[in-house]
């Protein structure tokens, strides 16, 4: 297989509106891929073609050689396409380690009548289910913050909180909304460094929707520019960042 | 020596009871309820009608505490399971006869037919969120009231047969020994049930749903699976409440099963504290309903409470301004009150 995801000339419109106009990109295995451009460039739209919350006009998406555009968003996580948010979306009023544990939801193996007479069947799952969660609680450094509420921790734990969310399901591919927007410089290095940890020991792959060019630079083996919709620039982060195209979309838009 | 909780297994810190005081209560409070009949038939009265009111609150808990989703249908769903009761018993004694003991085979019976209706009663959740589906669950409420008095039950008024709730010489209707032992039996089994579904995975997509729904979605969740099973779960509990309502009354009308129970369990729910499915629910039941029910006689003899239209009026003003001021004031219920007493205490006299 060349590419884990495939999206094809894909079409958003809201009412009369074109938010993404023909725009696509193709992602290898292992790869860190950033999605780049202006304010209102229909990245975020485009994401969320991929994740099921839009239904494309045109186009389609093709995860792991399946066509999953029509596929509603709660079954693409169990697939193996996990995503995380730019204003962390998680369940606030859970500790941190329900929140993982809420992702492996789609890999329960019991029923209620299981859950209600707390039977072997349960309890083993829902002991490998606490040993999932650990695995990324270790990884992710939230050891501290386990049993803490979500409402109430800094930003950056709030994302790492996404991540580790997004990592207990064991994906192939992780979509991330503008992983750094609102973290300090620490917070992104943190948040970069476990990018790069599970990327490199576990070969998963990114998309990451981004505007800090830096980290775009530093991070990333492949990078999108779109501007009004479509894709205006690809390749490599220094081709693309002295792309005349993508430098007059920047700063001239 | 050790100074701290240590936990070896994943499984220990899943456990009901962790902690040395927790089996203490334990044991303290089934002394407590064995003995409870010692105190004579008002209080097993009593104790046997917060019992069915706790199992309805427990399963609303679920529903609405638990998955968010805001039923004022709840009462209803309690006709629904007295009804079966009452319904298919008097289906048996116009064919054939009715089995002695069948009433008691019904309590689970009563439990799934109401589960089904909670299912149709949740079918506007998968659109509608927050006060339009409260709305939504009111006009349930209404259409199931509605059945009840023109289909079900037009003459208002049915019997449970002695013979059906008669098992191997002991009789479990009315107010009696048996009714209380096999009351509280079911109440504290359901409670353990809505404990273990909290602590479950299915517990945790209910909360998941309950906080945010849309990510829920992306992380796998089936949101509209997730709220049907919570207002299923919500409504199988009110079945078996209603079911042991029949047995408790014998004879019984659609008058109980109104609006004004459903709000009652709401409040109950949400003074106790919605997000402590077992501890919200016995605090809401034992302060609202029983407390309430001693304190009825003495608001009824107040100079002027008749002018207003009697204790119910002054009953649901201080129900109102319960649930108001705890929705506002402390969204954890009387269990955060006593959470917090808690903590007080635990870090006193240095309480920095």
């Amino acid at each position: 297989m060349d590419y884990v995801l495939e999206v094809e000339d894909v079409r958003v419109e809201f009412g009369g509106i074109v938010a993404v106009d023909g725009a696509g990109f193709r992602l290898r295995p292992g790869q860190i891929l950033a999605l780049i451009g202006p304010n209102g460039a229909g990245k975020t739209s485009l994401l969320n073609v991929v994740s099921g919350f839009y239904r494309p006009k045109r186009g389609r998406v093709v995860f792991m050689g399946r066509d999953i555009t029509r596929v509603p968003p709660h079954k693409r996580a169990a697939m193996g396409l996990a995503r995380t948010f730019q204003h962390s979306e998680l369940f606030k009023h859970m500790t941190v380690v329900e929140n993982i544990m809420a992702g492996l939801e789609p890999w329960r193996r019991y029923s209620i009548l299981d859950a209600a007479l707390w039977t072997g069947r349960a309890r083993d799952w829902e002991e490998w289910a606490r040993w999932k969660a650990e695995q990324v609680i270790d990884l992710l450094e939230l050891h501290r913050y386990r049993d803490s509420i979500v409402e109430g921790l800094p930003p950056g734990i709030q994302k790492r909180v996404d991540l580790a969310r997004a990592l207990a399901q064991d994906p192939k591919v992780v979509l991330m909304d503008e992983p750094m927007a609102g973290l300090s410089r620490e917070e992104k290095e943190d948040l970069a460094r476990a990018i790069v940890e599970v990327n490199e020991t576990q070969g998963v792959s990114f998309v990451l929707v981004e505007h800090d060019l830096e980290v775009v630079m530093d991070l990333c083996d492949w990078v999108v520019a779109m501007e009004s919709g479509r894709v205006i620039s690809e390749g490599p982060p220094e081709k693309v960042a002295r792309d005349p195209k993508v430098v007059e979309a920047y700063l001239g838009g | 020596m050790p100074a701290g909780v240590f936990k070896e297994r994943y499984s220990q810190l899943m456990a009901h009871l962790r902690y040395p005081i927790h089996w203490a209560g334990l044991v303290a409070g089934l002394a407590l309820l064995l003995a409870l009949p010692l105190a004579g038939s008002y209080a097993m009265s009593l104790a046997i009608d917060a019992a069915i009111f706790f199992v309805a609150a427990v399963g609303l808990a679920v529903t609405t505490g638990l998955a968010g989703q805001i039923s004022l249908a709840q009462g209803a769903l309690l006709g629904v399971g007295a009804y079966t009761v009452a319904k298919t018993l008097e289906f048996l004694a116009a064919h054939g006869g009715v089995p002695e003991g069948s009433a008691l085979l019904l309590i689970p019976a009563a439990g799934l037919v109401a589960a089904a209706v909670g299912l149709l009663v949740g079918l506007p959740s998968f659109k509608l969120k927050g006060y339009y589906l409260a709305m939504a669950s009111i006009a349930a409420q209404a259409v199931l009231m509605y059945l009840f008095q023109r289909v079900i039950d037009p003459n208002q008024g049915v019997t449970v047969p002695d013979k059906a709730m008669t098992l191997g010489g002991l009789y479990f209707g009315g107010g009696g020994a048996a009714l209380y032992y096999l009351t509280i039996g079911v109440a504290a089994v359901m409670a353990l049930v809505a404990a273990n579904i909290g602590r479950s995975s299915i517990g945790r997509a209910f909360k998941a749903v309950r906080d945010n729904d849309v990510s829920a979605s992306i992380v796998g969740i089936d949101v509209a699976k997730a709220k049907a099973l919570a207002f299923a779960v919500g409504a199988f509990y009110a079945g078996v409440a209603g079911a042991l309502y029949a047995l408790y009354n014998i004879s019984f009308g659609w008058d109980a099963f109104g609006l004004d129970t459903s709000i009652e369990l709401l409040a109950i729910v949400l003074v106790g504290g919605a997000s402590r499915i077992i501890w919200g629910p016995l605090l809401g039941v034992l302060l609202l309903h029983t407390g309430w029910s001693l304190l009825d006689d003495v608001v009824s003899g107040l100079p002027g409470v008749g002018l207003i239209g009697g204790a119910d009026t002054v009953k649901y003003l201080v129900f109102g301004l319960l649930v108001a001021g705890f929705v506002v004031g402390e969204p954890d219920g009387l269990v955060g009150v006593l959470r917090r007493v808690k903590e007080y205490f635990r870090l006193w006299p240095f309480s920095y």
